[in-house]
């Protein structure tokens, strides 16, 4: 009597276990598949879809790569007591280079903005540096102003200040980065282009082969950052 | 009837059905039918899961290799001043890029478009109640005027290659979509940013006067993550 | 007492190892889905089985797999003959949990009302 009592139990906690289990698992499947949004997506938007979190893993996982082979090139440096300055160095050249603080060249275009009837304000200037960050550029200057991070673009009285310097018109505006999707980027109908001419001002945009834009030449101080 | 009729009948009957299945399955995989629209684009649906997933864990180990090769970095930089230098500078560099966790005071501003406006009450085109990208990019260039040394919109953080763009309803930040409310944190002397912000003529003043709700708070303990995408530049060379 | 127990230390370690597990792919969510509404349907004929108390572990154990074998299987064949199967499958499971259940309900308040009664006398 008891053994039947026994089997009975166990084999019941077995069920439960699978049918939890099951259960549980079809939840988090269904869950991942809503906080991606795939379930109402139709074929194009999934083959995009995958393709954008494919890349995003293949440059992540180059950057691993990338990030593990320092680590071993300091290790044995480290081990065999050797110069580890160059490595530094490396590294602190790849970041002065994205961060803005040398001067940089390579293809990308070169637009000239003027007054037209209507005067440029910072306003024009913030617009298109968003469209160019947009449109993939890697660098930009106005007037020779790098623009970095914490670069703002300001009207003070009839000026434009840019990393607190003055710029006037007219303005020349750098961009690297690929000269095509720079140029239809600011160029497609009803955008940048159109409504900056709609406003009576002028705008030309030259592609270059070998675009030069200066460094950032101010300072970098943090102040009130703490860094985790 | 007898078994033999029956066995015959049986027989036939058998073979019409699994002609009649085979016939059919072979015409559905041929004309590559949308079965049922989700079953067929359920390879893609697996695609974008599987790569996804990836991309998780991969996310995952790329902080721990970062915190290993800082860890490298210092170790390095132990031997002699010029070392140490050059690791604070990279150190502060990738901050002001956007790629190392920070936190200090600031203040953190929550926009929303105006509630209570309706069709009939708005004295003019009603995109004007709503916030818009060009709001959002201005705040940004306050902040950055008034010494703004980290930024982040809903939580993505404002880097040197950051664009904000509007589609509809819904806006872009770095690419990734963020809806309303807009939350930007600043960190910076929390006071200078408060008043600089605040300060008549400002462009909150402009948004509050559509009716924009603007909130803003000082607070001593604003945390802003770090960037969570890799910066990778094709075409800038250093000039020699 | 015993298959209470059993019951609730079955749930959580379902749970646990549910929770750490992969998830899986897309494709077979469909056919899991299904798998588990006939799975549920045997439960309740189970639930019913113990309120009548003609409660056969066989047929339990062999319903909860063999219903759910089939769910997929009829799934499957839908997919193939382009013929939504899985569909009535559902709409026959969750009618036989419905129907269990309107008799576990109707059993339970006929016990209740016989209680009542004898307490009254």
């Amino acid at each position: 009597m008891k053994k039947d009592k026994i089997i009975v139990a166990v084999t019941i906690c077995l069920i439960c276990i699978i049918l939890v289990f099951v259960m549980t698992v079809q939840l988090r499947t269904v869950n991942e598949t809503n906080i991606t949004l795939i379930e109402n997506m139709r074929e194009d938007e999934l083959k995009e879809q995958a393709n954008i979190w494919k890349s995003k893993y293949e440059e992540t996982q180059s950057k691993i790569d990338e990030d593990n082979k320092r680590i071993s090139e300091y290790q044995e440096k480290l081990e065999n007591n050797q110069e580890t300055s160059e490595l530094l160095n490396t590294e602190l050249t790849q970041m002065r280079t994205i961060l803005g603080t040398t001067d940089v060249l390579g293809e990308g275009i070169i637009i000239y903005l003027q007054n037209g009837e209507e005067n440029i304000i910072s306003e024009d200037l913030l617009k298109l540096v968003n469209e160019l960050k947009l449109a993939g550029a890697e660098a930009i200057s106005i007037n020779g102003q790098r623009i970095i991070n914490l670069t703002e673009i300001v009207d003070v009285n009839s000026y434009i200040i840019i990393n607190g310097q003055r710029v006037t018109n007219p303005f020349e505006i750098k961009a690297i980065g690929n000269q095509k999707y720079l140029t239809s980027g600011i160029s497609s109908k009803g955008g940048y282009v159109d409504s900056i001419q709609s406003q009576n001002k002028n705008i030309t945009i030259t592609q270059e082969k070998n675009v030069e834009i200066p460094k950032y030449s101010g300072e970098l101080k943090l102040k009130t950052i703490k860094i985790n | 009837m007898n078994n033999k009729k029956i066995g015959f009948l049986f027989g036939f009957v058998c073979l019409l059905l699994t002609f009649a299945i085979v016939v059919q399955i072979k015409t559905v995989k041929s004309l590559g039918v949308e079965t049922n629209v989700s079953f067929a684009e359920d390879a893609l649906r697996d695609e974008v899961l599987k790569w996804k997933e990836k991309y998780d864990n991969a996310s995952v180990e790329l902080s721990k290799t970062e915190k290993q090769l800082e860890d490298k970095r210092k170790k390095a930089s132990q031997k002699d001043e010029t070392s140490k230098a050059n690791e604070e500078e990279l150190k502060i560099g990738n901050t002001v890029l956007g790629l190392i966790d920070v936190s200090g005071e600031g203040i953190e501003i929550t926009l929303k478009d105006n509630q209570t406006v309706t069709t009939e009450t708005a004295t003019s085109d009603m995109s004007y109640y709503v916030v818009h990208d060009i709001d959002i990019i201005s705040i940004i260039n306050e902040l950055k005027n008034a010494g703004a040394e980290a930024i982040s919109i809903n939580d993505e953080r404002v880097i040197s290659t950051t664009s904000i763009t509007c589609a509809g309803n819904v806006a872009q930040v770095n690419g990734e979509k963020v809806g309303a409310p807009f939350i930007i944190k600043a960190i910076g002397d929390s006071n200078t940013l408060y008043e600089a912000l605040n300060r008549p003529g400002g462009y909150i003043e402009l948004l509050n006067s559509w009716g924009i709700v603007t909130n803003i708070q000082k607070s001593n303990n604003i945390m802003i993550e770090k960037y969570n995408g890799v910066i990778n530049f094709k075409y800038v060379k250093d000039a020699k | 007492m015993f298959i209470i127990v059993a019951i609730v230390i079955g749930c959580i370690i379902g749970a646990i190892i549910g929770i750490s597990a992969p998830i899986i792919p897309y494709t077979f969510s469909g056919y899991l889905a299904v798998a588990i509404i006939a799975a549920l349907d045997s439960v309740f004929g189970a639930l019913l089985g113990i309120m009548k108390k003609n409660f056969d572990i066989k047929i339990f154990v062999s319903g909860f797999f063999g219903n759910a074998i089939l769910a997929i299987a009829l799934t499957f064949l839908g997919e193939k003959l382009n013929v939504d199967i899985y569909l009535a499958a559902i709409v026959v499971f969750v009618g036989r949990m419905f129907t269990n259940l309107s008799i576990i309900r109707r059993i339970l308040i006929e016990k209740w009302a016989i209680k009542k009664n004898e307490k009254s006398k």
